[in-house]
């Protein structure tokens, strides 16, 4: 490589680095800015005096500031803490449902010579097209009759009608990029069709399976759409919502932006650690 | 894509009775019981929500009274007679064309520097993980922190380099901002999956056209492009499916302001819907927008499927 393309190499790599982490690195710096320095002319780029009080406050704690005082709780750590909560039992709930449900399926799809196939699969991800907004209004009026409007069952059951196309399109590409045959040495070895696919399959796609798990969980923790129309100010609101309501009401900015860095520590340290899996998604599988 | 070969061998040697059985079923059968959890939930918590909200689309409700009757097509008749029907989906058309053109030029941009060799290289391949993680809410709430004129980075910056901190989500530069949140968020995705195509390039093939004296945008043009074009056409349908129903960015960030410049069609059938309590008309634009999205989601498939056919018979 010539001198001149590594350089023009090195100083792209820098700028799609700063592109990346700038917006991320930022909030958290707003978030340990005492209030004495926020906003204050001209604007710095990194406090004087750290102040980490803004997160023990938004889990319901008292803090010491850096300057000796004992600060009370935040005013809003319970919408914060209970969003977690809600937002933690949600997403478990809806990560296992849609593996149970979605796993088997796009085995099937992806390696079964079904009839009705490929109508199936279309149809299955034809419905990723719909627009979430469309999806709230039918909901919005079954719920209201069937009293499933501000519960955590009535999330699960929209977050659903997201992750499971989903999965089921990721899944089926990763099903077929096993090599061909894998069952029928399975069941050569004497096992059944069931059995082939548990013992087998199933262990051979591990980080496949890891990478649906994790991006049906990401899908459920991130959800904003319908949280905020069926789950405000219930006692099911979840995270996203109740950062909407801290944000909207009167507030400090610094401790909204300590609360966006509580709420997003889960999904980025996820992410983080299971990039390698995730990057495996292959959206081009299916043709 | 091609199914495996699934047919049992004639004399499947069987240990156990359960074995027997499970051996006999078809393999359609055993098929259908894998899929069936997903079709029925399928139907239960899509397709009939959805034909639910075709219904609704055809009624008009009191707000008050609760009560619904029937008026046929009159909500859809309301919206396309309306100016601000049509101004929100120009607004939703130009916002599409925003975040495709710049979520484009950075992931195949992140994609094309991921394939060179530099230092970090796996650390920057990891890192560019993180705004996808983050959904678009997130990175919304994140850009509110860039984006302030009070305190935010891009005020910082602009003060270091005296300039006036201008209010970036004015006006006039509403839509563009909002698109940046979007490609910010998506672009790693898109990276990801051109970067996969890219690596199955044969290296070979650079080196013929260098030595043919092709140059650097030719190199791109003739063994890069036509490559990527299939993956290239999904990841644009990808996000301008996403950007044309882009909501929670636009309800974190401007709330579909200043005085209605970024009011979206999403975002007018959530007012229309959830605040004005009209869920016929909500319903009735959906549909309109759910039939804009597939129409041109299947015209440009057929066009980009078209000017690849061509290209390839120039080519041979």
């Amino acid at each position: 490589m010539s001198i001149r393309r590594k350089v023009v190499v090195h100083v792209a790599a820098v700028v799609l680095a700063a592109w990346t982490l700038i917006p991320l690195v930022w909030v958290a710096i707003v978030s340990i800015t005492p209030p004495n320095e926020f906003a204050s002319r001209p604007l710095r780029f990194w406090p004087k005096v750290p102040d980490l009080t803004n997160y023990p406050r938004l889990l319901g704690r008292e803090a010491t500031s850096p300057s000796g005082k004992v600060l009370e709780p935040s005013g809003h750590s319970s919408l914060i803490v209970h969003g977690l909560i809600n937002s933690a039992e949600v997403a478990v709930v809806v990560t296992a449902i849609s593996l149970i449900v979605c796993v088997p399926a796009a085995y099937a799809l992806a390696r079964l010579n079904l009839r009705w196939r490929e109508a199936g699969l279309l149809t299955i991800i034809a419905t990723r097209a719909l627009p979430p907004i469309a999806t709230t209004i039918p909901f919005f009026a079954l719920f209201s009759s069937l009293g499933l409007s501000g519960t955590r069952t009535g999330l699960v059951i929209t977050h659903l009608t997201i992750t499971v196309p989903l999965l089921v399109w990721i899944g089926t590409s990763f099903f077929a990029s096993l090599p061909a045959g894998l069952e029928r040495m399975a069941r050569v070895d004497g096992c059944s069709r069931f059995r082939a696919v548990t013992k087998v399959v199933v262990p051979a796609s591990g980080p496949s399976i890891t990478a649906m798990a994790v991006i049906a969980f990401l899908t459920s923790w991130n959800e904003f759409t319908f949280a905020l129309i069926f789950n405000t100010g219930s006692t099911a609101q979840t995270f996203p919502p109740a950062l909407a309501s801290m944000f909207f009401q009167v507030s400090v900015p610094t401790e909204v932006a300590a609360a966006t860095c509580l709420g997003l520590l889960p999904p980025l340290l996820l992410a983080a650690v299971f990039q390698r899996y995730i990057r495996r998604v292959n959206f081009v599988g299916i043709q | 894509m091609t199914s495996t070969a699934t047919v049992a061998p004639p004399h499947t040697p069987s240990t156990t009775p359960r074995a027997r059985f499970s051996s006999r079923i078809s393999t359609n059968r055993f098929g259908l019981l894998l899929v069936a959890p997903v079709v029925l939930l399928t139907v239960v918590i899509v397709i009939y929500p959805v034909a639910y909200s075709l219904w609704i689309s055809l009624t008009s409700s009191n707000p008050i009274t609760g009560r619904s009757r029937f008026v046929g097509l009159e909500n859809y008749a309301t919206a396309l007679g309306s100016g601000e029907f049509w101004r929100t989906l120009t607004l939703t058309l130009f916002y599409v064309v925003c975040v495709t053109v710049m979520g484009t030029v950075v992931a195949l941009g992140s994609a094309l520097l991921l394939r060179e060799k530099f230092l970090g290289r796996r650390v920057l391949m990891a890192l560019i993980v993180l705004p996808w993680a983050l959904s678009t809410y997130a990175a919304a709430v994140v850009f509110r922190y860039v984006y302030s004129p009070q305190f935010g980075f891009s005020a910082a910056v602009s003060e270091r380099l005296g300039l006036d901190p201008s209010n970036i989500l004015a006006q006039g530069s509403v839509i563009p901002a909002l698109a940046l949140v979007h490609a910010w968020q998506f672009a790693p995705l898109g990276a990801y999956f051109l970067l996969a195509t890219l690596q199955m390039i044969p290296e070979d093939l650079y080196k013929l056209a260098k030595v043919d004296g092709v140059r650097l945008m030719g190199r791109f043009r003739y063994v890069t492009l036509p490559y990527i074009r299939l993956p290239m056409a999904i990841f644009l349908v990808l996000i301008g499916g996403q950007a044309a129903t882009a909501f929670d960015l636009i309800y974190f960030l401007t709330s579909g302001g200043p005085g209605g410049s970024s009011r979206t069609l999403s975002f007018f059938i959530y007012e229309e819907t959830f605040q004005n309590q009209r869920l016929g008309s909500g319903a009735a634009m959906s549909w309109i927008l759910l039939v804009v999205v597939v129409a041109l989601t299947v015209g440009y498939y057929k066009v980009a499927l078209r000017v690849g056919n061509r290209d390839m018979k120039e080519e041979t």
